[in-house]
């Protein structure tokens, strides 16, 4: 790791202020940004790091009025073994346990797992070995090179110095299909979002977040989506490692088909450059299934084939396509299935 | 061979050899932390060194400007690779030979190449490694080896990379084996990238013309990396010798034998001081890197202690090679093999990669058989893929192509393949040897009654959870190599018997098994040898393997027993003795309880030296004698069935057991089950064999169910080059490995042993459960997008049933 200059930010305020500088960058658990820095993987090594933990009261976990609100440093760890947590939104408790590995979630954050950067092997190649897209390079090496890991659902296209660029990475973030399928809203220094608009592919950037600007909360709102979600995450290992895939599924809000009835929302991660909502399941589940109970086999078995819709998968990474399928009928299942006593 | 001295396949009543849970010397000092590895070792005042790495799959240095490196404030030294100081040391004995010690031409992405700079800190050195202004002439390279066999693909190795003239020459064991052939007289000389060679036995026409049927079936084995857990490192500097003339070298951070350094350095042995001991973990590989090597030669350099040490993605050597095996099995009806020919496309990796037809060739499953009519035919082809180091990990990959020729035949005629392996497999003595094997008997009886084998042809049986059950089966020899003259000294002193040793400099760990053979024929406890960790000491753990260790341990028992014999013989002298001197003065000496007894009339047991014939009488070990004395042994222990026959003898053997559970719809393998039934010949230290099994094993789940080397199509780069990425499998991921332990007292290390080493690694058990399941191979790893597309459930377009 090369030398930089590092600073304990006693506010947000202070934070932004260094960040926009150029040549900063955040830092909070550390879980993305020390690796980054070990391989020396951005074109320009930063020459300033930023400490967001230094920040007071931006680690807390509490319910208000019917919602789940977590301020944007608190460590998965925390969320995984939270009482609130666990009786609000089991799911988004069973995403953050899943993550890395236990030493980990002991120092990263909610925040930070939002704002990753992407896995892709190529953009992690150490020592800037490739000038991909996502560092404002010519091309995307994923596209013609190994994509077993990359986007089924096709490349992100985005500005970049010198012209439009694209990149087939996914996002791999193990928090983000939770909070989406749960219809979260974020807040950042300067606006709210919903969790869906949150992500974005960007020059060394995941998200929409501007320089300066920093995600402070995360709220999940009361719309029944907490109490019915369901995660489930597909990787190689049991433990430190990053899923290939992970997706939600929850049931909440109001139903466009059904007044009255909740409607579907379920979101898949790891598949596409951003969290990918299954548009063509959800519609599918809320015509047919208003209810958990009229879930059927062949309905669920075919929620997980329109939740593939519009995919393209690469030769080497058409496996996704399958488990997508299969995760989601499994997950369809599970949910129509009596509970236990 | 008999004992010289001590009990070997004799001695029944073991009071300290087999004991469970001996507490481990070596393993107190890792799990406290107290142990050294290369990358612990600091100096005060020292500097750093990094060595320049290619960002290409091939490619020379042509031209370096240096000059903005070494205007950085605190970069001290950039020397390139024409540097005439390369030429003040000599190439590494074991290593082979470079046209020049730091290349110019990196052969794989990673390489060491053109450039070493030294400075202050290690974060400088990256500095000036990006400071450096390098004109690369990017080359052609070769990671496909199917490509690589084409003729028109021009040669990636020029004349000076020729390695043939480090080839030994075949050699001829006692029994007229051809062994540790490169390559063989009638070869044809190497064309392009590729060198062909034919080791040919028996008579293949005759052998198909007495089969009944032809089996032919690929085995393909991918390469997997050794990762050394603890990185490649030293710390040397240099001071002057108090008792001699000449400089002596002080490197720390486990290098090996320090021999290698004193050679490459052109130094006495007693000139190189070497205290750190600990090398981590390794799986096999003899040699050092050039992180190891060249922090000497910067330090006489500077004039100041320098330390050069990998990182992570600089320690992703290859272990195992890539081979593409097509076999062609000669089989009766009743499933005898009259004629075996496998035609392999094996990856030679970068110059100076470990050759993998060495053994892999000489060695494997198909000399157990009794078939005589065997060919093989390797095209070892020239690659950009990796470099591996000097080993033999290799030597348990070759096995398998015989384990899927047996299953197959089994799955061809409805039976059992454990029947199908005890029809074709050979009797103890020779190939033509028509009897049972007793130790493959007691694996295969305690196997099946442990697994409740019950056989089902592939697809043939569904869990209750609705995923598909695979089993497996395969057996291997237990051999032991002993290579090399061992040498073991052990001194009485102060009533304590010391042990030194260099302990465990090549990361084998032995050093607990030999004290508990020292302490077996001494008649004292493990707790009453004192090891000395000595750089200087003859003893070291390494043996030439780590299943070396039981042919080692005779040596020690040896050993023992002439320390034994000289402590009887003192006991007995000092006993006759009436008084004690001290200067002009005599003292009257109480008689002693051994007073009137010869040295053959006593014994040691339990910490005492008694008379046999009367256990009272008797005096405590530690006042057994004031003298001095020594034993030293030094000599080859037995040569083992393995080191005379490479499967055409048998006598201590294993088998490995597996049951897996496959989901067909997310293509994910479970590991149900997975037994290893051994005979060790015999137990000397349990917790050392359970750990060497558990470790092996552990290696095969994850080359079969997890890692995989990977490089990009385009660039030649490995992408998956940590931990992360590559995936070796966590505790969470594989089953505690079942162990039953037999001891047939019929190898001829220490008291019967044998032992383990790699052989219970393989490359397709797992995966010939998992064909057991589903019906179809997937070639390794298996994990589940491989599975998933073995199954035809790949489709690309969304939206698709």
């Amino acid at each position: 790791m090369r030398p930089f200059n590092h600073i304990n930010a006693a506010s947000i305020a202070e934070a932004g202020e260094a960040l926009k500088k150029g040549g900063a960058v955040a830092v909070a658990g550390g879980g993305d940004l020390l690796g980054a820095l070990k391989d020396n993987i951005f074109p320009e090594y930063p020459r300033t790091v930023v400490n967001l933990k230094s920040i007071p009261g931006l680690n807390y976990i509490k319910f208000e009025d019917g919602a789940l609100k977590l301020g944007a440093l608190t460590t998965l760890a925390d969320i995984a073994r939270s009482p609130i947590v666990g009786e609000h939104a089991p799911a988004l408790a069973a995403a953050a346990k899943s993550a890395s590995s236990p030493a980990l979630r002991e120092t990263t954050t909610i925040g930070g797992n939002l704002c990753q950067l992407p896995r892709c092997w190529y953009f992690r190649k150490l020592n800037n070995r490739f000038d991909c897209a996502r560092k404002g390079g010519e091309r995307c090496f994923a596209l013609t090179g190994d994509n077993r890991y990359h986007s089924v659902f096709g490349g992100a296209g985005f500005e970049a110095p010198g012209g439009q660029r694209a990149c087939v990475a996914v996002n791999q973030g193990e928090l983000a299909p939770v909070l989406i399928a749960m219809a979260a809203r974020l807040k950042t220094t300067t606006r709210e979002i919903e969790a869906f608009n949150f992500f974005d592919v960007g020059v060394l950037s995941s998200t929409v977040l501007e320089a300066g600007e920093l995600l402070t909360e995360i709220e999940i709102p009361p719309l029944g989506f907490a109490e019915t979600c369901r995660y489930r995450r597909f990787a190689f290992r049991k433990s430190i490692d990053f899923p290939i895939i992970n997706l939600s599924i929850a049931r909440g809000g109001e139903n466009p088909n059904s007044p009255g009835k909740p409607r579907w929302h379920i979101c898949i991660g790891g598949v596409a450059p951003t969290p990918h909502i299954a548009k063509a399941a959800e519609e599918l589940l809320n015509v047919n299934a208003p209810s958990a109970a009229d879930l059927t086999p062949e309905l669920a078995q075919a929620a997980g084939v329109a939740a593939t819709e519009g995919a393209r998968a690469f030769e080497s990474n058409a496996y996704k396509l399958q488990l997508i399928k299969t995760l989601i009928k499994r997950e369809l299942l599970a949910m129509s299935a009596p509970p236990a006593d | 061979m008999p004992d010289l001295i001590g009990a070997n396949g004799q001695r029944e009543d073991f009071r300290v050899v087999g004991k469970p849970n001996i507490p481990g010397l070596t393993s107190y000092a890792m799990a406290t932390g107290v142990a050294k590895y290369g990358a612990d070792f600091a100096v005060p005042g020292m500097l750093f060194a990094k060595i320049l790495r290619s960002p290409y799959a091939h490619a020379r240095v042509v031209k370096i400007d240096a000059a903005d490196a070494l205007a950085i404030p605190g970069v001290t030294d950039v020397v390139l690779w024409d540097d005439p100081i390369w030429s003040e040391i000599e190439f590494n004995p074991i290593g082979g030979r470079r046209p020049s010690y730091l290349p110019s031409e990196a052969h794989q992405e990673g390489a060491e190449v053109g450039a070493v700079v030294v400075a202050e800190s290690e974060a400088l050195c990256d500095e000036a490694l990006e400071a450096l202004k390098i004109e690369w002439e990017v080359l052609p390279f070769i990671i496909d080896l199917k490509k690589g066999l084409s003729s028109e693909v021009p040669p990636i190795r020029g004349p000076e990379w020729d390695e043939s003239g480090t080839y030994a020459p075949p050699s001829v064991t006692s029994d007229g084996h051809t062994w540790m052939a490169v390559h063989y007289p009638d070869d044809p000389p190497k064309a392009g990238n590729v060198s062909v060679t034919t080791k040919s036995e028996g008579d293949l026409d005759a052998g198909w013309a007495q089969a009944d049927m032809i089996l032919e079936y690929n085995v393909n084995l991918h390469d997997v990396v050794s990762l050394l857990p603890n990185p490649q490192a030293s710390v040397a500097w240099w001071t002057d010798n108090m008792y001699k003339p000449g400089k002596t070298l002080r490197i720390e951070g486990a290098v090996g034998r320090r021999g290698a350094i004193a050679t490459m350095y052109r130094l006495p042995d007693d000139n190189v001081i070497q205290e750190g001991v600990f090398q981590g973990g390794k799986y096999c590989d003899w040699g050092l890197r050039m992180a190891q090597e060249i922090t000497p030669l910067l330090a006489r350099r500077t004039g100041r202690p320098v330390r050069c040490c990998n990182t992570r993605e600089e320690n992703f050597d290859l272990c195992v090679n890539i081979r593409l095996a097509s076999v062609k099995l000669g089989v009766t009806s009743e499933g005898l093999i009259t004629a075996v020919e496998d035609d392999s496309i094996i990856d030679h990796g970068t110059p100076n990669s470990s050759e993998m037809t060495t053994y892999d060739r000489d060695w494997n499953g198909y000399y157990t058989l009794k078939c005589e009519n065997i060919r093989q035919i390797y095209s070892i082809v020239d690659s950009n893929r990796g470099f591996m180091h000097t080993c033999g990990q290799f030597v348990p990959y070759s096995w398998d192509m015989l384990t899927i020729g047996i299953y197959l035949i089994a799955e061809r005629l409805g039976r059992d393949p454990v029947d199908i392996a005890r029809l074709n497999l050979h009797g103890p003595d020779s190939q033509k040897d028509t009897r049972l094997v007793p130790s493959f008997e007691a694996c295969v009886e305690e196997g099946q009654r442990l697994m409740n084998w019950d056989w089902h042809p592939a697809g043939g049986r569904r869990l209750p959870d609705g995923r598909l059950h695979g089993a497996s089966f395969r057996y291997q020899m237990c051999p032991r190599h002993s290579f090399l003259k061992y040498f073991t000294k052990l001194e009485y002193r102060g009533g304590v018997v010391h042990f030194p040793t260099q302990g465990p400099i090549a990361g084998w760990f032995g050093t607990e098994c030999f004290t508990m053979i020292a302490a077996e024929e001494l008649g004292i406890d493990f707790e009453d040898i004192c090891v000395d960790y000595d750089y200087r000491a003859e003893h070291t753990d390494e043996a030439g393997g780590s299943d070396g260790v039981t042919g080692h341990g005779w040596v020690v028992k040896e050993c023992a027993n002439i320390l034994k014999k000289k402590i009887l013989e003192a006991a007995a002298r000092e006993a006759q003795e009436t008084t004690s001197r001290f200067g002009p003065m005599e003292f009257p000496k109480p008689p002693s309880p051994l007073t009137g007894y010869t040295a053959e009339e006593l014994d040691i047991m339990d910490g005492r030296v008694f008379v046999k014939a009367d256990p009272e009488k008797f005096v405590p070990f530690a006042q057994a004698t004031a003298e001095t004395i020594t034993a030293d042994y030094g000599g080859h222990s037995p040569k083992s069935a393995w080191a005379t026959g490479f499967g055409r003898k048998l006598d201590t053997m294993n088998t490995s057991w597996c049951e897996v559970a496959v989901d067909e719809e997310t293509g994910e393998v479970e590991i149900l089950k997975y037994l290893v039934v051994a005979d060790v010949g015999k137990v000397i230290r349990r917790t050392s064999l359970e750990s060497q099994i558990d470790q092996v094993v552990f290696f095969s789940q994850g080359c079969q169910l997890m890692e995989e080397y990977i490089l990009d199509p385009e660039t030649g780069v490995k992408l998956n080059g940590n931990m992360l990425d590559y995936r070796r499998p966590t505790t969470l991921d594989v089953p505690v490995v079942d162990k039953e332990i037999l001891e047939l007292r019929s190898g001829d290390g220490a008291y019967g042993a044998s032992g383990i080493a790699h052989n219970l690694a393989n490359s397709h058990l797992i995966v010939t459960a998992i064909h057991n399941a589903v019906g179809v191979w997937v070639d390794p790893p298996a994990t589940p997008d491989r599975v998933l597309k073995a199954l035809g459930k790949c489709e690309r377009e969304g939206g698709n049933q």
